[in-house]
């Protein structure tokens, strides 16, 4: 910022300070200076972002103390403890976090077990950059379209993958996603279609920072194929896989689209982990005060997740 | 093992997982272009040739489309969803610019717990922050408006940008604008003169990306969107009712909302893997 001197124009300040708007102005010209310059670059989007999450983040907290009333002219009632102690009560609590702890753990498993192995089969092969291409498409597709895409490939009677299944012989009971036994994991099965892709790149990405005569040496030495994987490349890819681990843990914690457009927490309770519940809890019966408590234990769980993570991102930029 | 064995079940895995990967596309966009009818024309259990036919040769037809956007009214979902996504990421890109100047620049105590509080919003689950918004919403007026729906974007926009942008200014070294200052130019001709340029490509992936998380988005627009602001998948959803589900429609309502992205996708190729893991991995 331009240091201007204004001591060195006495006779317009002096003039200037005679009214009350001068001086008015004056005063903030020196706030205005004394001020660091990015304080005005960094407080539009300050103020915003303070509005529209500070304020919910404490509003949140508030509710889950509250009765929300929501119709008109009705005020919002306090009521302690109430929706804390309830929510130790509520059966279909636990029955969230363990519906989406079986989500979250089988998704990630197949997400990089799938991702790391597709990601060293094409290193390096011919028609990677076809395969790069290709595989970022499903991560382009809106949730809302996965989730009814998929509703349509396993239907009983009009789906393609419910005929590949019958054809087959492994599954001919009509759609997986109405079948209590099997609902949660064709779940599993489209968030894997749609996010393996970007486990993919992004191990793809860290292969490239291993050394390719590193390797060499390796074989050189007599190490076989997996030896040299153990020994070689996985130290070198491990920020990528911890990063690709992170990232899909905490949007497989978060989102419930593909949920909400399949089976709504169905059948028979098989689909509703946590978020779904509360989503269920908010806008089908409109328990506010309960949903807020349970919402903020769900994003307190993610949050300290999030700590982790920003550890760990900082951590691999080498910033602060 | 046989290298020549082993090759062969490389090349096998690797076209399984491609076909994985591609066949729900193909079907998704095979079926936006066929005749309702068509669309439920499934081969007897068995029939391979039958499939091959469903996906790749049958009678093309707009009807779908037709529906959707001369009968249906779909235009006003399109130009919701486009307006929405044009607006959340207008203002979260140039108020993200400036924040991630100041804070790549700047010497600002408690830096890093600003950087938290922009992480943490992108981790905040989406049905924990509707309960507060839809209040607060409702007490601004700007419930089931498009404002609204805009400024719902901007949660998750802005910090995203201002994060992903952060790290882009970051790789700029301070001694180019350093120059700029002893021409005599200030801060803000440094910045739109020297930095700017050098991040151009960053700033259009990020404005791609900050597009898609818009455009993408159900449960906001569902929830907070409404009726006045209903965007395409708000529009797709209600096609399914409890007494019928009209799949064309939804189908081909799938392929105008991935068709865009898809090319967005590829032009920021480069950049995907940065934006998509928050500028912890350099694609």
């Amino acid at each position: 910022m331009p240091n201007i001197d204004y001591a060195a124009e006495p006779a317009v300040a002096r003039e200037k300070g005679t009214s009350v708007g001068g001086r008015l102005g004056l005063l903030c010209r020196s706030i205005t200076e004394r001020v660091p310059w990015y304080v005005w670059w960094l407080a539009p989007a300050f103020i915003i972002l303070a509005v529209i999450t500070i304020f919910p983040f404490f509003w949140l907290i508030y509710m889950s103390f509250m009765k929300i009333q929501l119709a008109p002219g009705k005020p919002d009632l306090f009521v302690g403890l109430e929706n804390w102690v309830d929510m130790f009560f509520d059966p279909s609590i636990p029955h969230g976090w363990i519906l989406l702890a079986q989500y979250v753990a089988a998704s990630m498993v197949l997400q990089l077990g799938l991702g790391i192995g597709i990601a060293l089969l094409i290193n390096n092969m011919k028609g990677e950059g076809f395969f790069s291409t290709v595989f970022l498409i499903p991560m382009m597709v809106a949730p809302v379209v996965v989730g009814h895409l998929w509703n349509l490939l396993l239907n009983s009677s009009y789906g393609i993958y419910a005929w590949l299944l019958k054809t087959l012989g492994i599954y001919a009971k009509g759609s997986l996603l109405s079948d209590p036994q099997t609902a949660l994991w064709a779940i599993v099965a489209m968030d894997t279609w749609e996010w393996t892709p970007l486990i993919i790149l992004i191990v793809l990405a860290g292969l490239k920072s291993v050394p390719k005569d590193t390797i060499e040496a390796a074989h050189m030495d007599g190490s076989n194929r997996f030896q040299v994987f153990f020994n070689v490349t996985l130290p070198y890819i491990t920020p990528a896989i911890v990063i690709a681990f992170l990232l899909r843990f905490m949007d497989n914690m978060r989102f419930i689209d593909k949920i909400l457009i399949t089976t709504k927490g169905g059948p028979a309770e098989a689909t509703k982990t946590l978020p779904m519940y509360l989503f269920l809890k908010t806008f089908r019966q409109f328990e506010i005060g309960a949903a807020a408590a349970i919402g903020f234990t769900l994003l307190f769980a993610i949050i300290i997740c999030g700590i982790i993570v920003t550890n760990t991102i900082l951590k691999e930029r080498g910033a602060e | 093992m046989d290298p020549r064995l082993a090759k062969t079940l490389k090349i096998i895995a690797v076209t399984l997982f491609l076909l994985w990967t591609v066949i729900p596309i193909i079907f998704l966009v095979a079926s936006s272009f066929k005749a309702t009818g068509d669309i439920f024309d499934l081969p007897p259990v068995g029939d391979w040739v039958g499939m091959l036919k469903l996906l790749f040769f049958f009678k093309a037809s707009f009807t779908q489309f037709r529906n959707m956007f001369i009968e249906g009214p779909f235009f006003t979902y399109l130009g919701n969803s486009l307006l929405a996504t044009g607006l959340s990421v207008l203002i979260s890109v140039p108020l993200g610019l400036l924040a991630a100047y100041a804070l790549s620049r700047g010497r600002i105590p408690g830096k890093k717990h600003f950087y938290f509080w922009v992480i943490s919003t992108r981790m905040a689950p989406p049905v924990a922050v509707m309960v507060p918004l839809y209040v607060l919403w409702r007490s601004f007026h700007i419930l089931q408006t498009l404002p609204g729906l805009v400024l719902a974007y901007t949660t998750f926009n802005l910090p995203f940008s201002i994060w992903l942008l952060r790290g882009f200014m970051d790789s700029i070294p301070k001694e180019l604008e350093e120059a700029a200052y002893v021409d005599g130019r200030g801060r803000f001709r440094a910045f739109t003169d020297i930095v700017f340029p050098l991040i151009a490509p960053g700033v259009g992936a990020t404005v791609i990306l900050c597009s898609l998380m818009a455009w993408n988005d159900y449960l906001f627009a569902l929830i907070l969107g409404g009726r006045a602001a209903k965007t395409i998948p708000v529009g797709i959803s209600e096609l399914e009712s409890a007494t019928s589900i009209l799949w064309g429609q939804i189908m081909a309502g799938g392929t105008v909302l991935i068709i865009p992205m898809i090319i967005l996708g590829l032009v920021i190729k480069k950049f995907l893997v940065t934006g998509l893991t928050m500028g912890a991995m350099r694609g």
